[in-house]
């Protein structure tokens, strides 16, 4: 369902990816884990064709992204490291704004709001400025916008950072749902996280891909334990 | 067609979710508002007030030169500077309609402006008899006028992260493109912006003209969109 095809991304003569290849079956979850400055931000611009690969390419559901623009997004929900939001609107009134960049007809859209807000549990705040919601309100209402389309895909860049361990919890329990009928693949660096949400994972170490299976099969293999230890074992060594 | 009216809609009310728009609409009727008071009450045997707006068009657009750049500096630099620029880079909406939408939201905040001032005219109606030809008409002109100004800024708003450097650059290429007519020569005198308004203030319509602005708007879009492009590219 999410393909990635030898993407290789060079800034200057940096690369901050190297051919990274994977593929992820539809319907599964999949953490996409990896320290600091590892290349997971720019292997999920790429996958959702926000940002130019240097060489190689996506496909989601089939489409490529850069030769089947239009079909390839339609697949994605997206929710970007900082959550994409314009403050001075209101949630309601943001939500519709995006239904129509995704061509959503009117009398659609409103239903369409409807169920996303339903979704991420937004419907008591509908009418509040987006900037006088908690930072965990406001992640809620950029996984609202990522779903107004109904994507078979979910891509979401660390979509707990920077929350309360509360807001951490309710986050992670929406993604458990959203994972019930989409193909979901989030960041992240919390290790705990990923092995509360997901079987698999692939472990991005210096704009490589050093680890892709599931947690138990790595840990069978590396004669590890848990992810920790895995995590640890993998990423070791390198420039930090 | 959705994805254009649901930008368009966004950044006109954008105009009216911060002081920005009413600001810019308090100013304008202001500065203008005292000009058109001079213009009829103040008079001495050189200048006798007559129903036109024929000395007020230049000073009008002048004004509006100076109003634009804050209109339009927000426009892209913003999307880039918060992320925002990812979400409709996300969507399947194309480098072209994103321009456009964006830019008829603005023309659309102009139009306002300009309608703010339409007791003006209403006033010479009542005290004088004035032509109708060069009322509507230098309306018009102050309209392809300002629709130039905010294409000019919506290219230089989509040059960076920065609204200031966005004004700023608009301030000066804005400034250029006006008065190239004075130290340009013949050519500048073609290209500038001030010299194709004249026909509109004297109720003279003439398709040049017209054409002039129309093709300002076009290149300075054209160029918003290809700078667009090199992004999603390099
Ligand atoms: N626009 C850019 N220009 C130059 N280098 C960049 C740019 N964007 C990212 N990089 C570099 O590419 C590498 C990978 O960055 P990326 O943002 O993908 O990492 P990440 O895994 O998402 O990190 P984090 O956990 O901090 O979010 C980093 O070394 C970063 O400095
Ligand atoms: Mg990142």
């Amino acid at each position: 369902m999410i393909q990635a095809v030898g993407m290789t991304k060079q800034y200057g003569s940096r690369k901050a990816i190297q051919d990274v290849s994977f593929d992820i079956p539809a319907g599964s979850i999949v953490g996409l884990l990896g320290p600091n400055g590892a290349g997971k931000t720019t292997t999920i611009r790429i996958l959702t064709g926000t940002l130019p690969p240097t060489s190689g390419t996506a496909k989601i559901g089939g489409y490529d992204i850069f030769e089947e623009t239009d079909q390839a997004k339609r697949q994605i929900g997206y929710l970007p490291e900082t959550p994409p939001i314009y403050p001075e609107m209101t949630v309601e009134d943001y939500l519709d704004f995006v239904g129509g960049l995704w061509g959503i007809r009117k009398k659609e859209r409103k239903e369409k709001v409807e169920k996303a807000l339903t979704a991420v549990g937004l419907l008591e705040v509908r009418r509040r400025l987006i900037g006088n919601l908690s930072k965990g309100y406001k992640q809620r209402v950029g996984l609202a916008q990522a779903l107004i389309h109904e994507p078979k895909v979910l891509v979401l860049d660390e979509p707990t950072i920077g929350l309360d361990p509360k807001q951490i919890l309710e986050i992670r329990e929406l993604i458990r749902n959203f994972a019930k009928g989409m193909t979901v693949i989030f960041s992240s660096h919390i290790l705990q996280e990923v092995s509360a949400l997901c079987e698999r994972v692939i472990i991005i170490h210096q704009g490589k891909i050093v680890a892709n299976d599931t947690i138990a099969g790595l840990g069978r293999q590396l004669g590890k334990a848990n992810l920790e230890e895995i995590f640890l074992s993998t990423t070791a060594g390198g420039k930090e | 067609m959705i994805p254009l009216l649901a930008l368009i809609k966004k950044d006109f009310k954008g105009y009216f979710a911060s002081p920005l728009g009413y600001v810019a609409i308090a100013l304008f009727l202001f500065i203008t508002g005292f000009a058109f008071t001079a213009n009829l009450t103040q008079v001495s045997p050189q200048h006798l007030p007559e129903a036109s707006l024929r000395g007020m068009v230049y000073f009008m657009a002048v004004i509006l030169l100076f109003i634009s750049p804050f209109l339009t500096m927000r426009i892209f630099a913003e999307e880039k500077k918060s992320g925002t620029m990812e979400l409709l880079k996300t969507a399947p909406v194309s480098d072209a309609q994103l321009v456009l939408g964006k830019y008829l939201g603005a023309l659309l905040f102009l139009f306002v402006l300009l309608l703010s001032t339409i007791e003006f005219p209403i006033i010479l109606m009542q005290v004088g008899d004035p032509d109708l030809g060069p009322l509507v008409l230098s309306y018009l002109g102050l309209f392809l006028v300002g629709a130039s100004f905010i294409a000019v800024g919506i290219f230089t708003s989509s040059l960076g992260r920065s609204q200031m450097m966005a004004a700023i650059i608009a301030f000066i290429l804005l400034l250029t493109l006006w008065f190239l007519a004075d130290v340009g020569g013949e050519i500048g005198e073609k290209l500038s912006m001030i010299s194709h308004l004249q026909g509109y203030t004297l109720g003279v319509f003439d398709l040049a003209d017209t054409l002039y602005y129309f093709f300002f708007i076009f290149i300075f879009l054209f160029l918003t969109v290809r700078k667009l492009e090199s992004e999603r590219w390099q």
